[in-house]
């Protein structure tokens, strides 16, 4: 069989691969390659023949096929926005219910506790006549118990 | 004026599941033709195919769309490509399974054309799954080197070698005919 160093370059050209300048260069040693002329012609005549083998679908795959991606169930991608979208629908209803609850528990604290008025407050307490000496024996007997 | 595949893109993504639909109708019968040329068997064809666009379904989102409706296409032969690889590797696929359950309708005519493509389908069958499917890919889908390097995951230079005794085995075997 006779072959020619240029073969593989013919090929590209049949494909339209080839850049401008290789173009013009494998058209020119074509006019003079009885070789890659043939190769040429042989790869056209496959071509048209691989493009005329028809094979069409069974009956009825393809609706079947649209039916089968009918059923299939939501894109990851839409699932994650109808998530976040709901989610972000909780927290906001949370917060409301919060912020309510909230509101009333302040309503209710507004009163301090009575430890707290007598803290702030002692000024008001006095001791009475002879509690002096009362506490001064308290005061006295603390001492002596203390170690 | 029918929609683009980019505007049925568009609206598949945001939940509409009849513009998918319509995307199913328009390339599936093409990718079939693809698969069971490569591969050989129709039941296995039918699995990829839709095995493809269950994938295209679930990655919609990984579409990018930048050479219009071309583009669409060729991102569902890139998927497909790959799913052809995995049911290889699952199947562990014999290379000489016959073609003609699908290769040609009228497989009873006399003409010379019927003819010509029942003997371009029993060629076919007698390659290797990696010849068939380049010349699948290059010769009936049309796609360029760079292309198919995309879809195949190989180098361009990977490509035309391939191409290139893949056209060599077939002229071989119409060789010993």
């Amino acid at each position: 069989m006779t072959t020619c160093e240029h073969l593989n370059k013919v090929h590209a050209y049949h494909d339209g691969e080839l850049p401008e300048p290789q173009r013009r260069a494998i058209e020119a040693h074509l006019r003079e390659c009885r070789a890659c002329a043939a190769e040429l012609a042989w790869l056209e005549r496959s071509r048209e023949q691989l493009r005329s083998v028809d094979a069409p679908p069974p009956v009825f795959f393809v609706e079947r096929l649209q039916r089968r991606m009918s059923q299939e169930p939501m894109r990851p991608a839409l699932r994650l926005a109808w998530s976040l979208t709901a989610a972000a629908a909780a927290i906001l209803v949370a917060c409301v219910v919060q912020l309510s609850v909230t509101t009333n528990t302040h309503a209710a604290d507004a009163e301090p506790a009575t430890w707290e008025v007598l803290a702030i407050a002692p000024a008001d307490v006095h001791a009475a006549p002879g509690d002096e000496l009362q506490l001064a024996a308290w005061i006295a007997r603390d001492l002596g118990s203390q170690p | 004026m029918g929609s683009t595949d980019a505007e049925f893109v568009q609206r598949s993504r945001r939940g509409d599941r009849e513009a998918f639909g319509q995307l199913v109708g328009r390339h599936a019968p093409g990718l079939y033709r693809l698969a069971v040329l490569t591969l050989g068997n129709p039941t296995d064809a039918q699995d990829v195919v839709q095995d493809t666009f269950l994938s295209a379904y679930q990655g919609l989102d990984r579409f990018r769309g930048e050479h219009g409706d071309a583009s669409f296409r060729a991102w569902l032969v890139g998927i497909m490509t790959r799913q052809i690889a995995r049911h290889q590797r699952r199947e562990s696929y014999r290379s000489t399974q016959p073609l003609d359950a699908h290769a040609a309708p009228a497989q009873r005519s006399a003409t010379a054309a019927s003819d010509a493509r029942l003997d371009v389908a029993e060629l076919l069958s007698r390659l290797s799954v990696e010849h068939r499917q380049v010349l699948v890919l290059r010769e009936i889908e049309g796609l360029s080197y760079d292309q198919m390097a995309a879809a195949l995951g190989v180098p361009r230079g990977t490509v035309e070698s391939r191409l290139f005794r893949a056209r060599q085995a077939l002229r071989a075997a119409a060789g010993a005919e």
